[in-house]
């Protein structure tokens, strides 16, 4: 009942109630939490970036989801560019040793190859991920959003009582 | 598309900062479930059973952690704990926790119990395809391996003793590739082939046809030669030095041929020393047959086995399977300067780098523990335990457990020393109990099930690592012991042997049990001797010695199948191969003979013709010397 809410409340946000660079930035933000794991404590910090930010909260969250299934495809390779980062760049080890030795900072587990190198994919894939999604969104308003409402399953979606529920509270 | 109220949520700062507060203090507030959790998590991986805490309590005023109601379950029995802890009270320093680093300064283990029941089960469903652990590989491996006997021999044996015999050990079955007496007629039938056409060529590398040809020649020249007047002399002298020098020829030939023929014989004793020692390996063969009876079903170590049951040796293999899940927590850190190795792909991998202080990431400076022994009549101990750590290399000094209890005439002591200090890791525990109540022990089956009915026992357990290698022993005496048998009905023979066994174990009133441990700490092997050995030994020989004796007879008749008939055609072999190279060799050495006897006998002539011819043509004045001078024979 809840995911279906949820799906709702995105598919509005992706019709009409959000911009597109709102909804693109939520999501690429959303993207980092769910690449990297949950609970570090980098994500605390995208977590108030996410609510200070002027971006959808709700694409962020639907993200997470979707990026930590394909964050479960990306581990092989997150753990690769970690331990490369770690001890194949003599000239950051100074760098390494000095994170390691600040107190709290330790508890951010960046001296651990998957924590590093899933945040320096999702870091990279940021900016990328953004203006794909950004232009994905135009891309989707402009031609799939009239077609997508005429769908049958959209048609049996919008006739439901839930629907009907989710309309008049929102 | 414009975003509306532009970047930034100036409004959304504060509570975006409360959130967040709100989320790590969340954190911290439910620390304990995340404490619990984890270690719940990290030892039933460890253990491969589950571990529970019914509770965690963490104390951040004082800084100490309460775990409350550990179970850890027996892999094995999965309806019993193998050790139950009521509570462990850790007071942690503060000021590593900031560096994530758990330094226990002093902790409280209180209620250590054993072998306590469980309300459900603690076994974890073994996902399809999952690779076996180590216990299993071992159990897997030690079906068909002595030392490692899990499925009770003994119980084998004694239905190998009854009856199926035929089946079991038909020496009909024995197959010729499996006796060394046949591969070494075959490997020495080989070997003669190809010697044998080294034995002709060197028989006809001796070409003497030309040289006696040779001689025969020039003896009928001498024979029909006149050697009168002074040509006569020179001519006696000339012929007389080409004989001497064809001997001399034919005699290197004769000696060419005694070698050939010295070692053509030696080549022969050889191969007919090889047929003596096939017949020393019948008999190997023989014994082979009957060892694998006696060792495997027949042997009192199986009975000895079987009736103490495998699930003992089971749990001995797990206890020192812990060695090597202890090694498996330590930090594996390389030499100062090398590469740390890889993570799994999965699997993160925490890369160590200088660290200003000397903190592990784990540290259990010192606890006391108090606990009590399972069974009905538990001792109270007590101790301590010293120096647990993610990374002994740091910390410098090895993991000391040392606790000693005792009740009445009962005690109990256990020290253990696990040294991960140096590159090689070394362990050793002495373990001594005195006094265990025996009564209601159960233990194998041999036919039905054994028990003990009453007795007092002692196990003395001493074990050292160092590396990959174990060694130790456990030693279990029971005295006074009364133990019990409930055989099942049997007829014939059977009865028989059920009767014998039923005999042994109902009247051993003293039992002594050793168990020597040898190996690797991976598949560490046992040898178990025993007072039951003798008296299993004794009896059965007894009962089983005309069937031994038959079964023996059955043995030689199948290898001498086997054998005899490829034995006697390398025996052929040998004879037909030399006594063709040795007649050639005879022929040619008497023809050679002959020869150089009848050349002897031309120089003598020669010589005596030579001297006739000059005494003939020479004046009488004349000194003999010049005579013997002209002629220059020997």
């Amino acid at each position: 009942m809840l995911a279906i809410k949820f799906m709702l409340k995105f598919i509005a946000i992706l019709n009409k109630d959000a911009s597109p660079k709102q909804i693109a930035g939520g999501m690429a933000l959303g993207s980092i939490a769910g690449i990297t794991p949950l609970l570090s404590l980098h994500n605390l910090l995208v977590l108030f970036v996410l609510i200070v930010l002027n971006v959808n909260i709700t694409a962020g969250i639907l993200a997470m989801g979707v990026f930590s299934a394909v964050a479960y495809l990306l581990d092989p390779l997150s753990n690769a560019i970690g331990y490369y980062l770690l001890t194949g760049v003599p000239a950051l080890t100074m760098f390494w040793t000095l994170l390691y030795n600040l107190p709290v900072v330790a508890w951010a587990r960046l001296n651990n190859t998957l924590t590093l190198g899933s945040l320096v994919l999702s870091l990279l894939f940021f900016w990328p991920l953004f203006f794909l999604l950004w232009w994905g969104v135009i891309l989707y308003r402009e031609k799939l959003m009239a077609r997508m409402a005429k769908l049958r399953i959209v048609t049996i979606l919008k006739s439901s009582k839930l629907y009907g529920l989710y309309q008049s509270f929102s | 598309m414009k975003i509306k109220g532009g970047f930034i949520r100036w409004k959304a700062v504060v509570p975006g900062l409360v959130t967040t507060a709100l989320v790590a203090v969340f954190a911290i507030f439910f620390l304990d479930w995340t404490v619990e959790w984890a270690i719940e998590k990290a030892g039933t991986m460890a253990n491969g059973a589950k571990v529970e805490l019914s509770g965690v309590n963490i104390n951040y005023s004082t800084g100490t952690v309460t775990l409350k109601g550990l179970q850890v379950t027996d892999k094995g029995a999965p309806m019993t704990n193998a050790v139950e802890i009521e509570s462990m009270k850790l007071s942690v320093a503060i000021k590593p926790l900031f560096w994530r680093k758990v330094i226990v300064e002093k902790g409280e283990i209180i209620g250590v119990r054993t072998g306590t029941p469980r309300k459900y089960s603690g076994a974890i469903p073994k996902e399809a395809g999952e690779e076996k652990t180590g216990e299993d590989k071992a159990k897997k491996a030690g079906e068909s391996e002595p030392g490692t006997d899990y499925k009770g021999k003994g119980k084998e044996a004694l239905s190998g003793m009854i009856g199926n015999l035929k089946d079991q050990y038909d020496p009909g079955k024995l197959k010729a590739e499996d006796l060394a007496s046949y591969r070494k007629v075959q490997e020495e039938t080989a070997r003669v082939n190809g010697v044998a056409a080294e034995w002709e060529g060197k028989a006809d590398a001796i070409k003497s046809d030309g040289k006696l040809d040779e001689a025969k020649a020039l003896l009928y020249r001498i024979k029909g030669s006149d050697y009168s007047g002074a040509a006569g002399i020179k001519k006696a002298a000339d012929d007389a030095k080409e004989a001497q020098k064809l001997k001399s020829e034919l005699k290197q030939l004769s000696d060419a041929v005694s070698s050939a023929k010295t070692s053509l014989a030696s080549e022969v004793a050889k191969a007919k020393g090889a047929v003596k020692e096939i017949d020393a390996l019948k008999k190997q063969d023989i014994d082979n047959a009957m060892g694998q009876l006696k060792g495997g079903a027949f042997s009192a170590e199986g009975l000895t086995r079987a009736a103490l049951g495998p699930e003992y040796f089971a749990k001995l293999e797990t206890a020192l399977g812990w060695f090597d899940k202890i090694r498996g927590m330590m930090n594996k850190k390389g030499k100062k300067g090398e590469k740390p190795a890889p993570p799994a792909p999965r699997k993160g991998k925490d890369i160590p780098f200088e660290f200003k202080y000397s903190w592990p990431a784990f540290h259990l400076k010192v606890a006391t523990i108090t606990g009590v022994t399972a069974g009905d009549n538990p001792i109270e101990y007590k101790g301590e335990i010293r120096d647990v750590t993610t990374d002994p290399a740091m910390v410098g000094r090895p993991i000391v457990i040392d606790f000693k209890g005792g009740a009445g005439s009962r005690t109990l002591i256990l020290k253990a020393v696990l040294d991960y200090t140096g590159e090689r890791p070394r362990e050793s525990v002495a373990f001594s109990y005195d006094g265990i109540a025996l009564a209601g022990t159960r233990l194998g089956d041999v036919n039905g099930p054994v028990g003990i009915r009453d007795g007092k026992g002692k196990a003395d357990c001493e074990v050292k690592t160092s590396g990959e290698t174990i060694n130790g022993t456990v030693v279990f005496n029971a005295d006074p012991v009364a133990i019990t048998h409930e055989g099942k009905s049997a007829s014939g023979t059977q009865e028989k042997l059920y009767a014998v066994v039923h005999d042994v174990l109902v009247g051993l009133n003293k039992l002594n049990v050793t168990v020597v441990i040898s190996g690797t700490i991976k598949k560490p092997g046992f040898q178990v001797k025993s007072s039951m050995d003798k008296a299993f030994g004794g009896a059965v020989n007894a009962l089983m010695k005309k069937e031994l004796d038959a079964m023996r007879a059955k043995a030689q008749a199948r290898v001498n199948e086997l054998v005899d008939g490829e034995k006697g055609k390398l025996t052929a072999l040998v004879d037909g191969k030399s006594a063709g190279a040795l007649s050639k060799l005879g022929v040619k050495g008497n023809s050679l003979d002959s020869v150089q006897g009848s050349i002897d006998k031309a120089i003598a002539d020669l010589k005596a013709k030579g001297e006739g011819a000059a005494l003939k043509s020479v004046p009488t004045q004349a000194p003999a010397g010049a005579v013997k001078k002209g002629l220059k024979l020997k």
